[in-house]
């Protein structure tokens, strides 16, 4: 509708937004007097005249980007100025559309309305089939999750709706025809409103005045029935009809068209995807079996982007480790699937990711010591990818979570919660607690989650390392025999540190 | 850290965050309120309310009395206009015409002949002179004549005795004025 408003626009552009068009600035600027300059905000007073076009041309594809809900985080707050800014700028031209257009706008920009049915789902769906296939996984991707900026959204609109029925039918009150009944017949009379014929109504005055009267009904008790689940269904048909009807006979299809729209505020997500299922599922990937080798790229893509689309999961994606496997690049549907357990697991040293935002030099003489003890390190400043190598490599990663000042488990578990559970991710975390408290702070937290108190020497990390990835090595503390077998400086530095608090002294920097 | 809410911690940052939200939360819809409830006839008290609340409503367009048809449904506005172009000839028009096309272009048009019509006199001079400017500057007229043509509705006994709703007798014209070019 936004699209279609602001090209509409376009086809008489200068008459209406040009400097001596039906709405000049000079017009404007007196109207203005009196009111807020903010009344009038409107990009158009800056851009030069021999830019306009250019820049309407700009606005109409920004407003379809957003149609389409690609880049909707911008695009959204782009499509709200964009559309003030037009109401603002041809102001003598407006009417009940852009009152409605505003108002969906506006709430639409408070809301995540990029998170489904929209490109930028595609590209989310298509990232993370991407990412899981390039580590070795593929697991179905799950659906958006709730936001309470999407509750809000949705909550104020239905607030404003019944806000305009409400003082639509009362404002109505004041009319002496829609007491009588006569209003909706004034209406059908007005030559320039009238899109279809409607003067047979001269002969059914009894249909004029239940009309009238029904309009005036619904529109007051809009707001009251609305929220019955039981009415609700009756209510908002009557709106469409009287929309449809607005639109059919008074020619005012965009407006009534835009209301309508809004009525989905009031329709549960459920039942607009059981109707958009059929819909959905035409343009989703088809039933098939694909055998791919993890290292071909190219069926690594092309399997990508059936997982954009397999909305039905219909796909079936079988990573084949064995590079004598040709890999596949066509359909195979009579493949038996090899097992993903029979894929060999790697061979490599326990690996401790470490997160945070500090530089190595802040870590390095523990990443000295987990590397002392065989480890292998990897420092990441970002979450995500902690937990994907963490995940990559199941019960042999850890991950060591040293920002206390970012202590946050809702921020750990991150935004995809379904996916990234962090239930299944070893995890210590250092926090600015004395030991004598750790055991009740950790009070309520899963069982792969461990509290380390930055006043532990390195000892216990190790043990705790240890006990969460299974590795009995690692927990029992150095017998006293292992300990007098250990003769080189660098062994003795080890053992030393055994004891130190791990918020020892940063190392002087070299040279 | 608090482990019996599942390990989050309401920090200074998110309860302010939380409050300037409800905040504002409980402006807008005082503003959504006020908007339509003080289009007159109003008290004082939300004529008073609708000041606190302008701003913001008229800078997100938001300022709407959502008054659609009310209180009565009234005849139509129609601007007339009559170009004289420098060699001499003549063109008459109006707007809004059937000829426009789509609607929605057609309604535009519609709204500005409606802004003419219910505008107070003072407002009406500025108004006929952007729309004389820009008709000459659009044409090439070097002189315009415009009128305003008021449509009032048939009623339906005229209609049951076979009056069109378009009858030339239901318009009446009033002259705005002659405008040149060059003096606007």
């Amino acid at each position: 509708m936004l699209c279609y408003t602001h090209f509409v626009w376009g086809l008489k552009f200068h008459d209406f937004l040009g400097d001596d068009g039906f709405n000049s600035a000079t017009l404007l600027k007196e109207i203005q007097i009196g009111t807020v300059p903010s009344a009038f905000l409107s990009f158009w007073w800056i851009v030069p005249e021999q830019y306009a076009w250019t820049v309407h041309l700009f606005c109409l594809g920004v407003l379809a980007l957003f149609t389409c809900g690609a880049m909707t985080r911008v695009t959204s707050i782009l499509a709200l100025l964009i559309t003030i800014s037009y109401a603002h700028r041809a102001m003598l031209a407006n009417y009940g559309l852009d009152q409605i257009n505003t108002v969906l706008i506006f709430y639409l920009t408070l809301s995540r309305c990029g998170d489904a049915y929209s490109v930028d789902r595609l590209w989310f769906r298509f990232r993370k089939a991407r990412r899981q296939l390039a580590l070795g996984t593929v697991s179905q991707i799950s659906p958006p999750s709730p936001h309470w900026t999407n509750n809000l959204a949705t909550r104020l609109l239905q607030f404003h709706y019944c806000v305009i029925y409400f003082m639509a039918g009362i404002s109505k009150l004041q009319g002496e025809s829609w007491w009588a009944g006569e209003a909706v017949w004034r209406t059908a009379a007005n030559y320039e409103y009238q899109s279809a014929d409607l003067t047979w109504l001269a002969h059914v005055p009894w249909l004029v005045n239940l009309v009238t009267h029904g309009t005036i009904l619904w529109e007051i008790s809009f707001c009251f029935l609305v929220w019955n689940p039981l009415l609700r269904p009756l209510i908002l048909l009557c709106g469409v009809a009287m929309h449809l009807g607005i639109g059919g006979f008074l020619g005012m299809w965009t407006f009534g068209s835009a209301m309508i729209f809004g009525y989905l505020a009031f329709v549960s997500p459920a039942v607009i995807q059981r109707c958009l299922n059929p819909v959905v599922s035409l343009f989703a990937s088809g039933t098939r079996t694909l055998k791919i080798h993890k290292g071909h790229r190219t069926a690594l893509r092309r399997a990508a982007r059936l997982l954009t689309f397999d909305f039905c999961r219909r796909v079936t994606i079988q990573l084949a480790a064995d590079s004598t496997d040709p890999p596949d690049s066509r359909e195979l549907n009579d493949f038996h699937a090899d097992s993903l357990s029979n894929l060999p697991r790697p061979d490599i040293a326990p690996l401790i990711v470490i997160c945070s935002r500090e530089s190595i030099a802040a870590h390095s003489r523990l990443i000295d010591y987990l590397a002392g003890h065989g480890f292998n390190c990897a420092l990441t400043r970002s979450v995500a990818n902690a937990r994907e190598l963490t995940a990559f490599h199941d019960s042999q990663a850890c991950l060591l979570w040293l920002e206390h000042s970012d202590l946050n488990l809702r921020e750990l578990s991150g935004n995809f919660a379904a996916e990234w559970q962090h239930e299944f991710v070893p995890m210590i975390i250092k926090v600015p607690l004395p030991e004598i408290e750790i055991p009740e702070a950790s009070r309520g937290f899963p069982a792969n989650i461990r509290l380390l108190s930055n006043e532990s020497t390195y000892r216990r990390l190790r043990s705790l390392i240890g006990e969460l990835i299974g590795d009995d090595r690692l927990r029992k503390p150095r017998s006293p025999v292992e300990q007098v077998t250990i003769f080189s400086r660098a062994s003795q530095e080890m053992e030393a540190r055994e004891s130190e608090p791990l918020q020892g002294r940063i190392p002087p920097p070299r040279g | 850290m608090n482990p019996s809410t599942g390990g989050t911690t309401r920090t200074f940052r998110n309860t302010i965050g939380i409050v300037l939200v409800n905040l504002w939360l409980g402006y807008h819809l005082f503003c959504v309120v006020i908007s339509p409830a003080s289009v007159g006839p109003a008290s004082e008290l939300e004529y008073a309310g609708w000041r606190i609340a302008a701003p913001y409503l008229q800078t997100l367009n938001l300022n709407h009395g959502y008054h659609f048809f009310a209180p009565d449904p009234a005849g139509s506005s129609i601007v007339s206009y009559v170009l004289e172009f420098p060699d001499g000839r003549t063109e008459a028009g109006r707007f809004p015409n059937r000829e426009i096309f789509p609607r929605l272009l057609y309604h535009r048009h519609f709204m500005l002949s409606e802004f003419l019509g219910g505008a107070d006199p003072g407002r009406q001079k500025s108004i006929r002179q952007a729309y004389a400017r820009n008709l000459c500057k659009r044409t090439g007229a070097s002189k315009v004549t415009l009128s305003l043509v008021l449509h009032s509705l048939a009623t339906r006994d005229q209609v049951l005795a076979g009056v069109k709703l378009d009858d030339p007798s239901s318009y009446s014209e009033e002259p705005l004025g002659t405008f040149a070019v060059n003096e606007l």
